[in-house]
Parts: structure tokens; sequence; C-alpha cells
């Protein structure tokens, strides 16, 4: 748990690590928020040790900070073993060592981001396409996406 | 404050308090007035549902009443022909045909009745489960959630035939058989005791005093009497343990339906080899159950068996009595059969009256608990302002130092909470995780009221707008959407008939057009498998464009939207920025998301941190400010430099 960031949250438990769930059949009960879950579960994976660790969008409701956190983590927890990282937000990208681009049931691309980039393929095209809303509006412009109506 | 502030506030904090009050005693003290109601209401809320089912009850109660005596008094009959010298062979076969024929049509009759009144009580049963069902998703959504009345409806959903208004039914048959039982063995009775023994011999004369029958019918009643006493400590025990066992049987129940019913927990069920937990923690409950529920069984074992005991010395003296009475030549021996049978009809009747008063009474709690269920009011009926066109055209909403704390929380997830939006305004939510910006929008939405402050819309407080008005004012997407069992045309219409180009058009503009076309069977098509075998699985990317769907089908004239994209790739991510722009462009909209990419769509960013807004302004205005948004953007922007 601490590894996955939950530490804090588990001292503020009633019940610590013996809190129970569902509040449907328990007044005790708590709730935790979808981030917290997300967490919850990142840390059941890694109390199974296993060699390889499978993570299938373990950020989609983490706020930005938590993100960028869990990447910066990722290395320490990931070590040792062989992980698959699944997401739609190619910042994780940053800390893969290789990139699988899976399309219509293929492997159509395959490499570090770098070699990817330089490829100028459909990887490529999609990091461009998701930071595009990141850059400075000026970048934008030069790049010839269009800027949105605000 | 001034004083017409407290106002609300106070009667707010009132109303809950008394329905709080309502739900906590339910097992308290009833007064009879409110039980004579409640009866009153029971029996004509199952007669309305089915309109013949008390008639048959009563029917069927009075063949099963009666039926026994079929085989009293002809067997009677038949032994006093064979006992008697001048005996008619004729008239004993008539006799036994008649038995055997009344017996066998007697049974068949009473079968079909009974399997018609099983028929009718299914009906209403499930007019019930419909009732509650009904009033779940009726009332406050506040409400629904509370952990009490959530068991409460648990509870109900358990009873079944057993308990609550179904089992009136049931019980008021018992009673008027018992009557009915009661009402021809005292006829008989009266006739045993009238029949002297013949003879001036001391028996006759001892059998004939009025003492010795005073002494029977004392020692008749002291044997109902023990039998009464017996099943009342039996219930009791029941009852008890019914109550401890509520916890155990519901947490069971909700194990069970989690990990077996949803079958999508599989996944995650085999991975870590969750089974041996599970099977673990239901053995466990099941044991706390059985703790509970077995001393209960073995105090009832224990019980019946003294009260059989007694009940067979009892019918032994029976037997005597009526045995000498016939010996000294008060009746025929065919009559010994008639009169045995009479007393034991007697007890019978008597007992199972006590008993079915006993159960009667005790339902009444029950049927209490059901009604005040159903009654139990929603704050949201009281608003009666209609949502107008006008209001729909040009409309300001406005938050007044809003302060809301979850029911059971320690800390209120949003204080003091002041800003207002108006139509054409897009506005992001941004903030961390527990910062409360989906409480922002529940409260917006008007699913939750707030404990202090208030929400105006166009100046009046939301709380007197029209409920359903006021709702349908909202488009959402929110972060926990359900996608149902159902057809791809319902889920998005969310309703069973509705215009299909329109839910088309709404399809394709949330992206799923390519692929509506690869769907056989369109709109129909069934979705998940729970239902159908050839059900479709739909991904997580897919269940998110047909929420978008749903939310574009709508089309009210304010859009909400918590983590629209938070499950589409990039691509799609983009095209629905594109797509929600052109979509929101004459209305208001607010939407929250981790993705701050999105804000570039936006007018207004709130910055929400521990239940406060804590900045406010464009991206060009937060970025240069430096402070939170600042932090948010920047962890997530360096990975795109």
């Amino acid at each position: 748990m601490k590894k996955a960031g939950l530490e804090d949250k588990v001292k503020k438990l009633p019940h610590g690590m013996e809190t129970m769930f569902g509040k449907e059949s328990n007044e005790d009960a708590v709730d935790f928020s979808g981030g917290e879950l997300q967490k919850l579960m990142l840390a059941r994976a890694l109390y199974k040790q296993a060699p390889l660790l499978v993570l299938d969008e373990p950020t989609a409701a983490l706020d930005p900070l938590m993100e960028s956190e869990l990447y910066q983590q990722y290395r320490r927890f990931s070590e040792h073993k062989t992980t698959i990282f699944i997401s739609h937000r190619l910042a994780s990208t940053r800390f893969c060592d290789r990139i699988l681009l899976m399309e219509d049931g293929v492997v159509a691309e395959s490499g570090s981001h770098e070699e990817l980039l330089v490829q100028e393929g459909k990887y490529a095209w999609m990091f461009r396409l998701q930071s595009k809303y990141y850059q400075k509006k000026e970048a934008q412009k030069e790049a010839g996406l269009e800027g949105e109506e605000v | 404050m001034s004083n017409k502030r407290k106002g609300p506030k106070e009667a707010e904090k009132n109303q809950v308090q008394k329905q709080s009050v309502k739900t906590e005693n339910t097992f308290g003290t009833i007064d009879k007035k409110s039980n004579r109601n409640n009866i009153k209401r029971a029996v004509i809320y199952v007669a309305k549902e089915s309109p013949g089912i008390f008639p048959l009850a009563f029917l069927q109660a009075a063949m099963e009443a009666a039926y026994p005596y079929i085989g009293i008094l002809l067997s009677a009959g038949i032994l006093t022909e064979l006992a008697d010298p001048g005996r008619s062979m004729e008239h004993l076969f008539r006799m036994a045909l008649l038995l055997v024929s009344l017996n066998f049509f007697g049974r068949r009759l009473m079968d079909f009745g009974g399997q018609l009144l099983d028929v009718l009580q299914y009906a209403v049963l499930k007019h019930i489960e419909r009732a509650v069902a009904e009033k779940a998703w009726k009332m406050d959504y506040a409400m629904s959630a509370e952990p009490k009345i959530n068991e409460t409806k648990q509870r109900i959903t358990r009873w079944h035939y057993g308990r609550g208004v179904l089992a009136l039914v049931g019980q008021l048959r018992g009673l008027f058989q018992a009557f009915v039982t009661i009402g021809i063995s005292i006829a008989l009775v009266v006739e045993f005791f009238r029949a002297k023994a013949v003879g001036a011999g001391g028996m006759a004369v001892l059998l004939n005093h009025w003492g010795v029958s005073a002494l029977f019918l004392g020692l008749l009643a002291f044997s109902i009497a023990f039998n009464i006493y017996t099943s009342f400590r039996i219930q009791k025990c029941y009852f008890q343990a019914n109550e401890a066992v509520h916890k155990p049987m519901n947490q069971m129940m909700f194990l069970m339906d989690s990990c077996f019913s949803e079958y999508q927990n599989g996944k995650d069920i085999r991975m870590f080899r969750a089974q041996e937990q599970i099977f673990g923690k239901l053995q466990k409950l099941s044991g706390e159950y059985l703790g509970k529920a077995e001393p209960a069984y073995q105090y009832e074992r224990r019980k019946t068996c003294s009260s059989v005991l007694l009940s067979r010395c009892f019918d032994l003296l029976v037997y005597l009595f009526v045995g000498t009475k016939a010996i000294f030549g008060a009746f025929g021996v065919g009559s010994i059969l008639k009169y045995t049978g009479m007393v034991t009809q007697l007890g019978d009747g008597i007992t199972r009256l006590c008993d079915t008063i006993r159960d009667f009474l005790q339902n009444l709690e029950y049927v209490d608990v059901y009604f005040n269920y159903l009654d139990m009011p929603n704050a949201t009926a009281e608003g009666t302002l209609p949502v107008t066109d006008e209001i729909r055209e040009n409309y300001e909403f406005e938050f007044r130092n809003v302060t809301f704390t979850y029911p059971g929380a320690a800390a209120p997830s949003l204080s003091g909470i002041s800003c207002s939006f108006r139509k054409g305004e897009k506005i992001a939510i941004v903030g961390r995780n527990g910062s409360g910006k989906t409480t922002f929008i529940k409260l917006l939405c008007r699913l939750c009221d707030p404990q202090e402050g208030e929400i105006l819309l166009n100046g009046v407080d939301i709380r007197k707008y029209q409920y359903q008005e006021y709702l349908s004012f909202f488009s959402t997407v929110f972060q926990d959407y359900q996608i149902f069992a159902f057809r791809l045309g319902e889920n998005v219409a969310v309703e069973s008939e509705y215009d299909k180009d329109k839910v088309t058009l709404a399809l394709e503009n949330a992206g799923f057009g390519e692929r509506l076309k690869t769907l056989a069977e369109g709109l129909d098509t069934q979705l998940f498998k729970r239902f159908s075998e050839d059900g479709v699985e739909l991904s997580g990317g897919e269940s998110q464009k047909v929420a978008i769907a749903r939310c574009l089908y709508k089309d009210a004239p304010y859009v909400v939207l918590d983590e629209p994209t938070a499950a589409l790739d990039p691509v799609a991510e983009a095209d629905i920025y594109q797509r929600m722009n052109r979509f929101t462009k004459d209305k208001g909209a607010i939407y929250i998301s981790h993705r701050l990419s999105s804000c570039h769509f936006c007018h207004r960013i709130l910055v929400f941190e521990e239940g406060k807004i804590a900045e406010q302004g464009s991206h060009e205005e937060l970025l240069a400010a430096g402070g939170l948004y600042r932090r948010l953007w920047d962890a997530q922007a360096q990975y795109y430099a």
C-alpha cells in the first residue's frame, strides 16, 4: 500500500487495514473514491509479487499529480519484473523500454519512444495528437493543427 | 446570518432527523390505532391486487376444516353398521364408496384450490417486489445510499410469503379455519357430554357425574394450554434468532451476488486466486448464521418432545374415557371414532387459533415496517415551480456559500462554495482526487441537497423547482455511468420506444458509428451476456461512447461531463473534444477531467482543493498565477514536451 501511495489514507481510516468495504451490508464500511480504488488495485497487484506485472489503464482515475507520482515510482516497483503497461495516456510510454502499438489485432509498430517518433508512423501521429493540447498556442498554430474557439 | 437563512437549514435538519427516527422506530412500540389502520390498509392492498384471493382463501379454509370430518363421521357410520347385527352389506358398501370418493374428490378439490391460491399469492408477491423496487429508485438519491434504508429494503425482499402483507392472507385464512374447526368440534363435544351411560351401576353413575366431565374438560384445557405455551416460547426464540441473523445473512447475500452473479469479476477472482478467500468468508458467515440459528432449532426440538409426549398421554386418556362410556352403553361403538376424532380436532383447532393469533400480532410489526418504507417522503417532492422555456433559453446558476457533508462522514466534502456560471459558458473543474468535484456536480443536479448555503437557478433556490423538470435540464455522463444489459438503442434512449434515427445520430456523433455498422442487429443488439447468449460485450471505450451518446440523445440545455474520455484512446479522445465542442455550442457545460488538455475548450476553470475553490480563471491566467493549477498542468505536460 505504501508503494501504491495509500499509506496516508489507511492511517486516517477508523480500523486501518481491517476497515470493511460495502456500505450496503455494513454500517462501519467506507467508500473509496475512484482514484483511491485504483491505488488499492495497484497495491493488490504488487502484493502478489509475481514476476510478470500487467497494468491495464492504472492511472485512468488518478489526478495529474498522482499520475506523475506513479510514473516516478514505476521504475521502483517494477524492478526485477517484466511489466506490461496498457494505457491511452502516451506519457506513460516514456518509462517503458519498448512500445507495442496494436491495431486490428496485430502489432503494427514496435520500438522505443524515440525510434517510433522517427518512424513517423501511427504512434508518432497519436503522440502528436495528444500533445498538441499541452503545447503553447503558438506551437499549435505552427503545427497547422486546428485551433479551437474558446 | 439572518434568521431567514437559518429557516431552510433548520427545516432540512428536522426533516432528516424525523426520517431517521421513523426508521429507527420500526421495531419499537406501535400504537393500537396504527395497527388497525395497517390491517385495513394491508387487506385493501392485497385485495386490490388480487380480488379473488380472500374469498378463495376462506373457501379453502372452510374445506380444510371440514375435510377431516368426512373420515371421522363416515368411519363412525361404517363401524356402527358393522356392529349392528342386522347389518346391510349394501348399506355398508354404499357408505364405504361414499367415504372413498368424498375423500378423493375432496382432496382433489382442495389441491386445486390450493394451487390456485398459490398462483394468486405469487402475483401479489411480484407486485410487492415491484413496489419495493419502484420505491427504491423513486426515493431521494441521498436516502437511497443510506445503509439503514438499504438494510430495510433487503429485509423486505427476503420476507416472501412468510412475513409482511402477504403473510396476512395465510394468517386470516388460518384464523377462519380455526374457527370453523372449533365450531364443528364443539357441537360434537356437547353431543358427547349429553350422552349418558346406561345402567344404575357405580361406574355408570360415576361416568354420568358432571365432575368427571369437568375433570376431563379441565385436562383438555391444560393440554391445550401447555401446547400453546410451548409454541409461544419456540416462536420467541426464533424471533430473537432472526434478529441476530440479519447481518451475516445480508453480508452473505451481498458476497454471493457480487462474486457469483457478476461474472465480470471472474477475471480478478482467477488472477488473484480469490476463490479460497471468498469461500472462507462464506463459510465464516455461514457459521455465524448457524451459530445463531442452531440454538433456536435445538430449543424447538426439546420443547416439541415434551409437548408431543403430553399430547399422546392425553390421547390415551381420551380413548379411555370415550371407550368406557361406550362400554356402559352411552352410545354405539361407531361413535367412538366420532368422539375421539372430535376431541383431537378441538385441541388442534384451539392450538391453531392461538398460534395464528400470535403470528398475526407479531406480523403486524413487519407490516408496519413495509408501509413505513413505502411512505417515506421525498424531500425533492416539495418543489413546485416549473422549469419554463424562458429559463431554458436564458439561465444562470449560482452557488452561494454551499457546504455539504455526506451522511456519516467526519468532514464536509464541500465548504463555503460560491461561484456562478451561465448559459454558453464552458467550465472546467479540476483538482486532486477527493477534492469535491463529483460532489459539486451531484449538488448541481440536485441528487443531494446541501446542508448549508443555496444553489440558485435564475435567482431561485433549486429546491423550489419541480424535481423531474429540474432533472430534465441536465444531460450527464457520470464517472460511474452504467450500461445496462438491455438493447443498444434502449441504452442510449433509456426507453423502450425511441426515435431510431435520433439514436443512430447520437451514436454516430459519439464516435460509435463505425462500430454500429459491425453490429448485425444494429440498435436491437443485446448488450452483455446476462440475458442473452448472443449478447455483445463492449470494450471500455465503446461503453463510454454509448454513455456519451446517451447524453447527446437527451439533448438537454446543460451538459455535465465527469471524465468522459477516461477510457478512450488519443484519437477517439481528440475526436470527442471536437464533437463535444460543437454539441455544446449553444449550451452551458461543465467538464470534470484529469486530462487537463480538455481545459483548452473551456472559458473558465475552477480549481478545487479539499472542498473549496482554490483558484478560478482562464487557462492562461491560472498558468501565470503559478498555484495548484500550474502544478497539475506541469505534472502532466512535462511528458509531452
